[in-house]
């Protein structure tokens, strides 16, 4: 499938086959509310995830999709419902997991940003090493090494010395995955991490994904882009006004009859198209 | 001897011991004071930032009453006005003490705007790979926000290393003493201020200078302390023995 003409290599499939084959929850989110003042964000959400599944969220722009993925790692406080991680309790109505137990939720869940958010004051080697040395424990000496093999498996091992605002958007994305898998999450939860790229920038960084989610990743990827939520997903969920509008796969939500899901997937398939001056109101 | 073929009147190189001691007394006033100052700068910098409103005001107050009296007030009050109700201090502790409440309320400001001015993502995404709040501040936050200071507190620096000269009040025995000392000598006032200006400008900027070029080197991602030398020699050692991937991106 293509996405203005952003074309990703063979689907995986072994990701789709995987979910079948396992059945253990990874994370288990019921009936989950948030609010921001009187903003109602997420209004009673229930998402189900096996080991080794990949989900896309799908939504408009301030559905509630990257709250959600927020309240899966406590960086924001759920207001009420259940949050479990493994075999973390995160959150259990009313009830957020603090200090030691909170640390190593975080460390059982990796994070992706859309802004990417590395280290600027480091190199990216560093930024690999940091979590390795401060969260695993390593050495120096093991500490750069595995670092070393973790930015070779994001192809950037000849960019380690290079400070962030040396690399690229999409060289930057893939060392904060890399950053991501140093602490060896059981879930990497990735929020929009192909927003701020350009095209090219894109494929790399959704083959990256891609590569991981072969691996055996528990991955949640809040998304726009359409082509890795269908090919490369096990499941899409669609969210819409704080709450879960489908849940399936691939192929049963793009072809939902749902009017908020067929026109979300019709704008995407004709992609975005600015208007011109000339075109009728 | 005299110097009057450059038209210079003062024996100068008679006096050259006396200057050198008082650019060294000048030298080792910057560095105590600015020693000082630094500390206390950044301990209050993060008071200021503290969850702890009464921690927030303590360091608030103390900001706002060394910012605002005048640094030659602090000074009478240290060595003369303490030292009325028995509590006396040498000329260099004086001094230090005020160099360092006076600046340090200063530092503390330019700290303040640096742990302001790293992004929020910073802590947010440092605290998402499973790090602890004390290890976020002392690995992400405090570094960068040095950074973000630097031109600020380089520049305070500069500004202390001048405000030595209002030691002369106290007899203080720097630069400034030295010339007031050269002048009641020789009586040759706008000879001996202009010398003792020209020496304070080979010391303030070649500093100033230097913060600027220091502030490049960060920029350039070079490391400046040993333990990151370190880590970067090791990546070289580590990049030697790797074997190149096919479709690696070049460096």
């Amino acid at each position: 499938m293509t996405r203005r003409g952003v074309s990703l290599p063979d689907p995986a499939a072994s990701a789709r086959d995987r979910a079948t084959r396992t059945a253990e929850l990874a994370v288990q989110v019921d009936g989950l509310c948030k609010s921001f003042g009187t903003n109602v964000v997420l209004d009673g959400v229930d998402l189900h995830v096996t080991e080794g599944q990949v989900v896309s969220i799908l939504g408009r722009s301030g559905s509630g999709k990257s709250t959600l993925l927020r309240c899966i790692n406590l960086l924001e406080i759920p207001d009420g419902g259940r949050v479990q991680v493994g075999r973390h309790r995160a959150f259990d109505n009313g009830h957020a997991l603090r200090g030691n137990d909170l640390v190593k939720l975080r460390q059982a869940v990796g994070m992706v940003f859309q802004s990417f958010h590395l280290f600027p004051h480091l190199t990216a080697i560093e930024n690999v090493a940091l979590p390795l040395m401060q969260l695993r424990g390593r050495d120096v000496s093991k500490a750069i090494a595995e670092s070393l093999e973790l930015l070779d498996r994001v192809g950037l091992a000849e960019k380690s010395k290079q400070a962030p605002h040396q690399l690229s958007g999409g060289q930057q994305q893939r060392v904060a995955i890399a950053r991501a898998l140093a602490v060896n999450p059981k879930v990497l939860l990735f929020d929009e991490p192909t927003s701020a790229l350009d095209p090219e920038s894109t494929v790399d960084v959704l083959n990256v994904m891609r590569n991981i989610s072969s691996d055996g990743m528990t991955m949640i990827v809040v998304t726009h882009e359409l082509s890795f939520a269908t090919e490369v997903s096990n499941r899409i969920v669609m969210i819409d006004e704080g709450k879960v509008i489908e849940d399936g796969s691939p192929t049963s939500v793009s072809r939902s009859t749902n009017p908020r899901t067929a026109s979300f997937f019709k704008f995407f398939d004709r992609g975005p198209r600015l208007r011109r001056d000339d075109d009728q109101p | 001897m005299t110097l009057e073929g450059l038209g210079l009147s003062v024996p100068w190189f008679d006096y050259l011991p006396d200057l050198w001691a008082g650019l060294l007394t000048t030298l080792k006033f910057t560095i105590s004071g600015f020693v000082g100052s630094i500390v206390l700068g950044l301990v209050v910098a993060l008071m200021r930032v503290s969850r702890v409103a009464l921690i927030r005001a303590v360091a608030s107050i103390y900001t706002e009453i060394f910012k605002n009296l005048p640094l030659i007030t602090e000074i009478y009050i240290i060595y003369f006005g303490l030292a009325s109700i028995g509590i006396r201090f040498g000329i260099f502790a004086a001094a230090t003490l005020s160099f360092a409440l006076f600046y340090g309320a200063y530092v503390s400001e330019v700290f303040r705007g640096g742990l302001q001015g790293v992004p929020p993502g910073q802590r947010e995404a440092s605290l998402a790979l499973g790090m602890t709040p004390r290890s976020v501040t002392r690995h992400i936050i405090v570094p960068q926000a040095l950074r973000l200071a630097l031109p600020g507190a380089g520049t305070m620096m500069v500004d202390l290393l001048k405000g030595t000269a209002l030691l002369v009040t106290i007899g203080g025995a720097e630069l400034m003493t030295q010339g007031a000392i050269i002048t009641s000598t020789t009586f040759r006032a706008l000879e001996v201020y202009l010398v003792i200006g020209l020496i304070y400008f080979s010391l303030c900027y070649p500093l100033s200078r230097g913060v600027v070029r220091l502030e490049r080197r960060l920029d350039s991602g070079a490391p400046l302390t040993p333990s990151r030398r370190r880590h970067l020699k090791l990546v070289d050692e580590a990049m030697r023995r790797r074997v190149p991937r096919t479709g690696d991106v070049p460096a």
